[in-house]
C-alpha cells in the first residue's frame, strides 16, 4: 500500500510529465493539495518508490546552479500507474453509497 | 566540475548549514537535496535578494532534519507519529519484562547506578548550596563585609571600630547604607519569670535596611524611640517563649535586667549573623565615646547601584587617612603605629569563608565513585550485549533497521538509568534533609542547604550522561557486529569480540585506579588525623566540665558585688563532691570566643604588652591576646606552669596585679632570661605588672595551628575594675568523676546565688576540642567512606570479569584439564588475568594519585601528599582485596571437569 506522501508524489508525476524533478514535485502537491512538505521527504518517497519500482530516473548533466550537480528526473512506470489505479479503486469502493451520509453533510 | 559546490567567487548558500545538512542527509539522496536546494536558492536570490533566499534555505534546512534522520535510522518509511509513538513505548513496555526477568542484573546495575549518582547529587546539592546559591537577601551580590588590617600591629585582621564606622557613614559615597553589631550572650527573663540565656546581636538600627529585610510583624528599630533600647525577637524565640502572640510587640521585657520594649518579630528563617542569635538590640552606643582602636564590631555595609568591591575599597582609602583627629584615640602617632588598611570583601564570600577546598575535595571524590559506578554498569552490560546479540540478529533478519534496534537497546539503558537516577536522587534528598539538620559538623550556611531545582536538573544531566554513555555505548556495540554470525554458529559465537574484551578489561583497570587514588587520599587524611590527636594542646582536655554565664549589669555594678558573686561560685564549685578544682577564664580555648568580661579596663581580647626595658621593635606584634583569668585556672585546664607559680587568692587584691605569660611570648620578650618577676604594661599610661609566672604554650586555635602568644590577666582585678557590663564568663571544672553527672548540681548552685542567671553551653572540654576537628573529621570520613565504597565497587567489577571470564573460556580450560592441566595451573591461570589487570590499575592509580593529592596538601598535617609509606601500603591493600576477588572465580574454573565444559554447546 502506498501512503499519502508516496500518493501524492505519484499523481504529482503523472501531471508534470517528463520533466519532473524533486522541486517542482512538491510544488505541484502544495498547490494542489495544499501540503507542504520538505525537499528532503519527497526524496525519501521518490527513494522508496524507485525501490518497489514504481519510478524510474535519469541523470541531467552537472549545472552551474546546482553547484555542479546533476538534476535527477523521475517518470512515472506503468507499475506505478497500476498501483495508483489498485488505491483509488479500493477507496471508490470504500465510498461507495456514502455521499448522501448525514456525517458528510456540510453545517 | 566537482559536486562539492561552484568555483570560489560565485555566490553560494550558507556554507554552515551545507555543512549541516551534509552532515545529517544520507548517502544516496545527498547531492540531489542540496543540487536542488541550490538551484532554488539562486533562483530565489535573483529574484527576491540574498536574504529572502538565505531564510528561505534556512527553514528548508531545518524541515529537512527529521525526513533525514529517519531515512538514517529508521527505515526509509517516515512513520506516521502513532506509530513512532507506540514503538518507542512499547520496546520500554518489553524492556521493563526483560529487565525484570534478569533480577540480580537489574538490581545490581540499579543500585549500583543510584549509589553513584546519589552521592554525587548530595554533594552538588552541598557545593551549590554553600558556594554558589545567592545569601537570602534582596540584591546580596552587592552586600560586602568590612574590616581592616593594621599592619603596624602585626595584625591582618581586625574588624571593624565604632570610630571609624562613624566617619565612614558620615562621609562615604560608595555605600547606600553600613551597619555594625557585635554579639553577646544575655540573660531575658520570660513571661513567666523563668530567665533564658539567649544569644543576641547588638546592632545599629541601618542593620536592617542594609540587608533589605523588614521584620515580620512590628516597626522594627526605631532611632528616634524614647532613648531606651529596643529588641527585635527571632521567629523561634517569638514561638518558643511567646507562643507566637503577636501582641507581644511593643510590651517591655527585661534583658539583662533591663527594661526593653519588644519593637518586632523577624521572619521565619532570618538568621543574621548565624543561626542560634535569638535577639537583636539596638547598638546605641554613646557618640562621646567613640574609638578608632575600638575593634570590637563586625561591618557591613550595601554597595550603591553600580559601584563595584574595588572601588568601595579606594572609596574607604582616602577616607581612613582623613580620620586623624576625630577622635580622641586618632592621633597621628596612632595612626601611623596602626597603618590601617579597609578591606571589603563580598558579603558571600566571608560567609563561604575557608570551606571552599574541603567542598570541592569531596566533589571530587564522589566524582570518582561516580565514574566507578559507571565504569561497573558498563562491564555488566558489556556481557549483556554479548548474550543479547542473538535476539539482535534475529531482529535485523525480520527487517529491523538500525533505528528499531538502536531503540530495542536504547529503551532498556534509559529505564535502567532513570531507575537507577530516581532512587539515587530520592536518596540524595533524603540524607540533604538529614545533614542539614543533624548535621556533626559546623559547616556555613547548613540551614539552607536543600535538594533544589539546580541540583534536580543536575541529577537528570548526570542520570543521562551515565546511563545513556555507560549503558548504551556497549550495547551499540551490538550494531556494529555482523548480524549474520549471530545467528550462526549459535553458542559457538557468543564470545566477546577482542574490541570488547579490551574495552571491559580497560574498565576494571579504570576502577583500581580510581578505588586506590581514593583510597590513598584518604588514608593520607586518617594519618593527619592520628598525628593530630597526638599534638599536645597544652591543656588536658579529659575529664573537665566547661559551662558559661552571662553577668548582666544590674545587680552588679560595683567591684565588691561583681567579684564577690563570682568567688562564691567558685567556692561553691570547689566544695562540689566530685570536683578536683575549679576556675574561670574570659574565654576556653578552642570555643573562638574572644570575649572577656568587659568591665575591667585589661580584659580586652587584644592588648599591646610592653616589657620594661625592652622597647619594641619594628615588625614585632604590638598586641597580644590577654585572657582574664582567676586563680584555680590553670590547674583546672592542666596547663603547666613552667616557671614561677600560678595565681592565688591573694594576688587578685595586690597592687599592681601579677600576671603570667605564655612560653612563647616570655621567650619573644625575655629571650634567654626568666621572665618571672620582670615587669609588663599595657599602655604607657598604665602601671607595671609582676611576672608571676610562665605557662605552656595553648592550642587555642586547634591542634593545626600554632600556639598564639597570650598574656593571663587577673579576671578579679580591683584596681582595673571599671563596672561596665554585661560580662561573659566560662568557667572549668576539673572532676575525678564523669563530667557531665555535675551538670544538675552545677546549675543548682547557680541559680542558689542567684536566680536570674541560667548557665549555658555546658559541654565538656573533650566535646569542644571533637567540634573544633568536626569539619576535618567529617571531610576524612567522606572521603575514606567513599575510598571504601569505591574498593567495593572496583572489586565487584573484578570479581565480576573473572567470572565471566571463566565462563566464556570453560571449553579451553576443560580441554586443558583433559590434556593434563592441574588445578593449580587453573587457579594460576585466572589469577595471571586478575593479578595483570589489578597491577595495570595500581599503576595507573598511584599516578593520579599523585597528581591530585596536592589538593589535599592544606588539609594535611605533617604527612606529605606523596607520602611514599602511605602510597605503597596502600596499593599492597588493593593487592590483597583484589586477589581475594580473584580466588572465588579461580576456584570455580579448577573444578571444571573436561566432559561437561565441551558437551556444553
Amino acid at each position: 500500500m502506498l501512503n499519502d506522501t508516496e500518493r501524492l508524489v505519484l499523481l504529482a508525476l503523472l501531471r508534470l510529465g517528463e520533466d519532473a524533478y524533486a522541486m517542482p514535485i512538491r510544488e505541484e502537491i502544495e498547490n494542489r493539495s495544499g501540503r507542504s512538505l520538505s525537499v528532503t521527504a519527497v526524496y525519501a518517497a521518490l527513494e522508496r518508490l524507485e525501490r518497489h519500482g514504481y519510478v524510474e530516473t535519469w541523470l541531467s548533466d552537472p549545472r552551474a546552479e546546482r553547484g555542479g550537480r546533476a538534476r535527477k528526473h523521475y517518470r512515472i512506470r506503468p507499475s506505478g500507474a497500476e498501483a495508483l489505479r489498485r488505491e483509488r479503486d479500493a477507496e471508490d469502493r470504500m465510498w461507495e453509497g456514502l455521499e448522501t451520509h448525514p456525517a458528510l453533510k456540510g453545517p | 566540475m566537482s559536486a562539492s559546490g561552484p568555483p570560489h567567487g560565485i555566490d553560494r548558500p550558507p556554507r554552515l548549514l551545507e555543512w549541516a545538512l551534509r552532515l545529517i542527509l544520507p548517502e544516496p539522496v545527498r547531492d540531489h537535496v542540496l543540487g536542488d536546494l541550490a538551484e532554488e536558492w539562486a533562483r530565489r536570490k535573483a529574484t527576491r535578494g540574498v536574504a529572502a533566499a538565505g531564510a528561505w534555505y534556512g527553514i528548508e534546512a531545518l524541515r529537512s532534519v527529521v525526513p533525514a534522520l529517519g531515512m538514517r535510522y529508521g527505515g526509509h518509511a517516515p512513520r506516521m507519529r502513532s506509530h513512532r509513538g507506540a514503538g518507542l513505548m512499547g520496546e520500554v513496555r518489553y524492556a521493563a519484562r526483560r529487565l525484570a526477568r534478569s533480577p540480580a542484573f537489574t538490581t545490581t546495575a540499579s543500585l549500583t547506578l543510584a549509589v553513584g549518582i546519589g552521592a554525587t547529587v548530595a554533594i552538588f546539592a552541598l557545593v551549590d548550596g554553600v558556594l554558589y546559591r545567592p545569601l537570602p537577601y534582596p540584591d546580596s551580590e552587592r552586600l560586602v563585609v568590612l574590616r581592616h588590617a593594621a599592619p603596624g600591629l602585626g595584625l591582618g585582621d581586625v574588624e571593624l571600630s565604632d570610630g571609624l564606622y562613624e566617619h565612614y557613614r558620615a562621609s562615604n559615597d560608595v555605600f547606600e547604607e553600613m551597619a555594625i553589631w557585635q554579639e553577646a550572650f544575655v540573660n531575658l527573663d520570660g513571661p513567666d519569670g523563668e530567665a533564658l540565656r539567649v544569644e543576641l546581636a547588638l546592632a545599629t538600627p541601618s542593620l536592617l535596611p542594609v540587608l533589605g529585610v523588614r521584620p515580620l510583624h512590628g516597626p522594627g528599630f526605631d532611632a528616634n524611640d524614647d532613648g531606651g533600647r529596643s529588641v527585635l525577637l527571632s521567629y523561634g524565640l517569638w514561638q518558643r517563649r511567646y507562643g507566637g502572640d503577636p501582641s507581644v510587640v511593643g510590651r517591655m521585657t527585661l534583658v539583662n535586667g533591663a527594661a526593653r520594649r519588644i519593637a518586632g518579630v523577624m521572619p521565619r528563617d532570618f538568621r543574621f549573623p548565624r543561626p542560634g542569635i535569638d535577639l537583636w538590640m539596638d547598638l546605641g552606643f554613646d557618640r562621646d565615646d567613640l574609638r578608632v582602636g575600638s575593634f570590637y564590631y563586625r561591618g557591613a555595609a550595601r554597595l550603591r547601584p553600580g559601584v563595584t568591591v574595588q572601588q568601595a575599597r579606594e572609596g574607604l582609602d582616602r577616607l581612613v587617612r582623613t580620620v586623624e583627629g576625630e577622635f580622641p584615640d586618632a592621633t597621628p602617632q596612632r595612626l601611623s603605629e596602626m597603618r590601617l588598611t579597609p578591606l571589603v570583601t563580598p558579603m558571600k564570600d566571608d560567609v563561604v569563608g575557608d570551606v571552599r577546598t574541603t567542598l570541592w575535595l569531596l566533589f571530587g571524590a564522589v566524582g570518582f565513585v561516580l565514574l566507578i559506578a559507571c565504569a561497573n554498569v558498563a562491564n555488566l552490560n558489556l556481557v549483556r550485549a554479548v548474550a543479547r546479540e542473538r535476539e539482535v540478529a534475529v531482529r535485523a533478519a525480520l527487517g529491523a533497521g538500525r533505528g528499531d534496534l538502536l531503540r530495542y537497546l536504547l529503551a532498556e539503558s534509559t529505564l535502567l538509568a532513570a531507575v537507577g537516577g530516581v532512587a539515587g536522587t530520592l536518596a540524595a534528598w533524603a540524607s540533604v534533609r538529614v545533614f542539614a539538620t543533624r548535621a556533626p559538623v559546623d559547616l556555613p550556611r547548613l540551614d539552607e542547604l536543600a535538594v533544589g531545582g539546580r541540583a534536580l536538573a543536575f541529577a537528570a544531566v548526570i542520570t543521562a550522561v551515565a546511563g545513556m554513555v555507560f549503558c548504551l555505548l556497549p550495547a551499540a556495540g551490538a550494531l556494529r557486529a555482523d548480524r549474520g554470525g549471530g545467528l550462526n554458529g549459535a553458542g559457538r559465537a557468543l564470545t566477546a569480540s577482542p574490541r570488547r574484551q579490551r574495552t571491559q578489561r580497560a574498565l576494571v583497570a579504570a576502577q583500581v585506579a580510581l578505588a586506590l587514588a581514593l583510597l590513598v587520599g584518604s588514608s593520607l587524611m586518617v594519618q593527619t588525623s592520628l598525628r593530630l590527636a597526638r599534638v599536645d594542646p597544652g591543656f588536658d582536655h579529659r575529664d573537665l566540665l566547661t559551662f558559661e554565664i552571662a553577668q548582666p549589669l544590674r545587680g552588679y555594678e560595683t567591684y565588691e558585688r561583681s567579684a564577690g558573686f563570682q568567688l562564691a561560685l567558685l567556692d561553691s564549685l570547689r566544695a562540689l563532691p566530685g570536683v578536683l578544682s575549679a576556675g574561670a577564664v574570659g574565654g576556653l580555648p578552642m570555643t573562638g570566643t574572644e570575649g572577656g568580661s568587659s568591665w575591667t579596663a585589661t580584659s580586652r581580647f587584644l592588648q599591646p604588652l610592653e616589657a620594661e626595658g625592652r622597647p619594641a621593635t619594628d615588625g614585632e606584634p604590638r598586641e597580644v591576646r590577654a585572657r582574664a583569668v582567676t586563680h584555680g585556672y590553670f590547674e583546672a585546664m592542666g596547663i603547666s606552669v613552667l616557671e614561677g607559680r600560678a595565681p592565688r587568692p591573694a594576688d587578685q587584691a595586690a597592687d599592681g596585679a601579677p600576671v603570667l605569660l605564655s612560653a612563647n611570648l616570655a621567650a619573644r620578650l625575655f629571650p634567654g632570661a626568666s621572665a618571672v618577676g620582670k615587669l609588663v604594661r599595657h599602655s604607657d599610661d598604665a602601671g607595671w605588672n609582676t611576672v608571676l609566672g610562665v605557662v605552656a604554650d595553648v592550642s587555642e586555635d586547634g591542634n593545626d595551628e600554632p600556639a598564639p602568644e597570650i598574656v593571663y590577666v587577673p579576671l578579679l582585678d580591683a584596681s582595673t575594675f571599671t563596672g561596665v557590663g554585661p560580662g561573659y564568663l566560662a568557667f572549668a571544672l576539673r572532676t575525678g568523676v564523669p563530667p557531665t553527672s555535675l551538670v544538675p548540681a552545677v546549675r543548682w548552685i547557680v541559680t542558689t546565688l542567684d536566680a536570674r542567671m541560667p548557665i549555658g553551653s555546658v559541654r565538656t572540654m573533650e566535646e569542644i576540642v571533637a567540634a573544633k576537628s568536626a569539619r576535618f573529621t567529617f571531610t576524612m570520613v567522606l572521603i575514606l567512606g567513599a575510598g571504601i565504597a569505591a574498593t567495593f565497587l572496583g572489586t565487584i567489577g573484578l570479581y565480576g570479569i573473572l567470572s565471566y571470564m571463566v565462563g566464556q573460556r570453560r571449553r579451553e580450560i576443560g580441554v586443558r584439564v583433559a590434556l593434563g592441566a592441574e588445578p593449580g595451573d587453573v587457579v594460576r591461570l585466572v589469577l595471571r588475568e586478575g593479578v595483570a589487570l589489578t597491577v595495570i590499575g595500581i599503576g595507573a592509580g598511584m599516578a593520579t594519585a599523585a597528581l591530585l593529592t596536592r589538593f589535599l596538601e592544606a588539609l594535611l598535617y605533617e604527612v606529605s601528599p606523596t607520602d611514599p609509606a602511605t602510597f605503597a601500603l596502600t596499593a599492597a591493600a588493593v593487592l590483597v582485596v583484589a586477589l581475594i576477588a580473584c580466588t572465588v572465580p579461580a576456584r570455580r574454573a579448577a573444578r571444571v571437569q573436561p566432559v561437561e565444559a565441551v558437551a556444553a554447546d
